[in-house]
């Protein structure tokens, strides 16, 4: 029963965030710079946006829900992949790319099999050396792309 | 004497050994891809792209279409044995494939499927070959109201097919259109949306934002499933793969049909294969004598879903090619391939560079070719790869596409989008907001807003979009979709309330029976 009137106000939650979103938006339009003798300037697409957008979110917030389908559930682990991900974004100017994804990928490997063992970890040690080997030469040398050498570099 | 001068020259492209090695393994590639559950067409072509950078267009874009075709066809063998699409075109070709497997007639099955995703490819290559110049050179007429009409035409049909809710479509439409207006403002070069943050000047690209929407919420949606249960096909007996001239000669009508149906679905903005291939199977039940046997094994089955999911890939490119808008996600990122090389389609990619065009084209018939050689000869082989250990290759998967969109800019930002794109493109796939409606309004806002601020800017007011007939006509068009598509969603909604109501009456009656 729970779970139907969980998925009976996602819908007016999504609405409700629409709402604030476009407040906020619409807010920081006025900051955009514009030109002069123009009919239409650069605040008007945006702003027509906004405003579809906020009247559909108005219907939500009204209706609550929209379909009797069930909503898959958000899976936090997955989530939390993506918040690993981002720390390997903001972390690999700093420590370089070669090191920083063999350890990515050596956790990675370990946390979606849900296995620390000693030789799931130097299994996966392997696999990440030689990945980051072959994606690193593909990029780098065979592409040229300057990857992030970290702050030793 | 400039057509034929530019199907040669694309002949000789796609002919150059080193060319024609990378078209062979872009179309195992892409079965590969497709082959493997939670994987699909669509990410196979995002994570390909950064590797097209340094390509001649031309092979890059021929080298994106082979990914394309062995994609949309790799899913089926996976459907056929495990009972698993291993992309969602092939989600109709499970209903009659699985129980062929069951039979012991995989082989049977698997070489039907291929042969049906080989002529459905096929014919629909010979419509976009047919119709697309024709297309373009009608566009070549479109003025700023034309445009604006008929991107507006594209969303009010994208619209229409998300799914049960026509709301949660405007929802991810409009957010995908928002999402476009970040950074410059192609009009006037005036920044929107910067909060004081540099590298928002230049917004969100749309490779990266691609990349994260239809590759990274896959990898975070693969990570975490649990895949214990599925079928493992290792032990399977696939038996002869050649389908028999019976089969193919009684199926003249079906695969004529279905690849009909394929490519006028593939022409529909943002339908794709899966609702292609089931459309196409309800008509071949339909028309069968046996309509008993659908569902329990029939050969008609597994033609129509498989040539109608590969016939949609010809009319997805048409209107891709001819007036810039993608047929399904998959062509929405080619579209991208195409503008990274610094190429925009609509009229004038075939006057200003043919040679594209046609290689093309011809990568269309190339990679039906080698799929079908290439999954008659080594299925066997193939479909061991639905056992490939996931926790290795989605963190390895997610490695690839993060260096190569760094690789496109030099830029840790756009890798940040790419992962920030990626999740909300998983929150949006858990409840139930369609993503292709997103992507479309990413692509078409800002050449509606560019035409319109034109045409206002040039006529002093925007009546061009009702009195010129063309654009009239697009608008109408897009009012009777979204007409049509408003009634479809009363009467479902008031079909479900009916039963309902029986429901209720059948459990009430029951219950006082009971007492």
């Amino acid at each position: 029963m729970s779970q139907v009137n969980k998925n009976s106000t996602y819908d007016r939650t999504v609405g409700l965030c629409l709402l604030v979103f476009c407040a906020l938006l619409y807010w920081n339009t006025f900051s955009f710079k514009t030109r002069l003798f123009v009919e239409l300037n650069t605040t008007f697409w945006p702003r027509t946006i906004l405003a579809i957008l906020a009247i559909i979110g108005l219907i939500l917030v009204i209706r609550g829900k929209l379909t009797d389908e069930v909503r898959e559930p958000i899976s936090w682990k997955s989530l939390l992949t993506a918040g690993v991900g981002l720390f390997y974004v903001v972390l690999i100017p700093v420590l370089g790319f070669i090191p920083l994804t063999i350890v990515f990928l050596t956790l990675s490997f370990s946390v979606i099999k849900q296995d620390f063992s000693r030789q799931t970890l130097v299994k996966g040690v392997i696999i990440a050396v030689l990945a980051t080997v072959v994606i690193h030469t593909l990029f780098g040398q065979v592409m040229k792309v300057q990857l992030p050498g970290g702050f030793w570099e | 004497m400039d057509i034929l001068d530019s199907i040669l020259g694309g002949l000789e492209l796609i002919a150059d050994p080193s060319t024609a090695a990378l078209m062979v393994f872009g179309t195992l590639c892409g079965i590969v891809v497709g082959i493997i559950p939670g994987l699909s067409a669509t990410m196979a072509i995002a994570l390909l792209i950064p590797f097209t950078f340094t390509m001649d267009p031309v092979v890059a874009m021929a080298l994106l279409v082979v990914v394309y075709v062995g994609g949309i066809s790799g899913g089926a063998l996976t459907a056929i044995l495990i009972r698993m699409p291993g992309t969602p075109s092939s989600v109709a070709t499970v209903l009659d494939g699985y129980p062929m497997t069951q039979n012991g007639q995989a082989g049977k099955a698997i070489g039907n499927a291929v042969v049906a995703s080989f002529v459905g490819t096929v014919v629909s290559g010979c419509f976009l070959m047919a119709f697309a110049p024709t297309l373009a050179r009608f566009a070549v007429q479109f003025f700023y109201s034309e445009y604006v009409a008929v991107c507006l035409f594209a969303l009010a049909a994208v619209v229409s097919v998300s799914g049960k809710s026509l709301l949660r479509g405007l929802v991810t439409m409009t957010l995908g259109m928002l999402a476009a207006t970040f950074g410059m403002s192609e009009v006037d070069g005036l920044p929107r949306f910067t909060f004081g943050i540099s590298e928002f000047n230049a917004g969100f690209s749309l490779i990266p934002a691609l990349i994260g929407f239809f590759a990274i919420s896959q990898i975070m949606k693969e990570s975490m499933a649990d895949n214990r249960d599925r079928l493992k096909p290792g032990a399977m007996v696939i038996g002869r793969m050649l389908p028999s001239f019976s089969d193919i000669y009684s199926n003249i009508g079906n695969y004529i049909r279905s690849s009909l149906i394929g490519t006028l679905i593939g022409v529909l903005p943002a339908m794709g294969g899966a609702p292609a291939a089931l459309i196409s199977y309800a008509q071949a039940k339909n028309a069968s004598k046996t309509p008993e046997r659908f569902g329990k094994g029939a050969v008609e089955g597994i033609i129509a879903s498989e040539t109608a999911n590969n016939a949609t890939i010809g009319g997805a490119l048409i209107i891709a090619l001819t007036l810039g808008i993608p047929g399904d996600p998959a062509t929405a990122i080619l579209i991208g391939g195409l503008m990274i090389h610094g190429l925009q389609p609509g009229p004038q990619l075939f006057t200003q560079t043919p040679e594209v065009v046609y290689a093309i084209y011809l990568a269309v018939f190339f990679g039906s070719i080698v799929m079908m050689i290439a999954m008659l000869t080594l299925s066997r082989y193939l479909c061991r790869l639905v056992d490939l250990p996931k926790e290795y290759f989605l963190p390895i998967l997610f490695i690839v596409a993060a260096t190569g969109v760094y690789s496109m800019n030099n830029r840790m930002f756009d890798v940040g989008v790419m992962v920030g794109f990626g999740v909300l493109g998983y929150l949006f796939e858990r409840m139930r907001y369609p993503l292709a409606p997103f992507v479309l309004g990413m692509l078409l806002g800002p050449i509606i807003e560019d035409n319109f601020r034109r045409l206002v800017e040039v006529d002093g007011h925007a009546w061009g979009l009702f009195t010129r007939p063309i654009s009239l006509a697009f608008l109408i068009a897009a009012a009777l979709f979204l007409a049509f598509s408003i009634w479809k969603h009363h009467q479902d909604q008031q079909k479900s309330r009916d039963s309902e109501d029986a429901q209720l009456e059948t459990n009430v009656a029951k219950a006082e029976k009971t007492l």
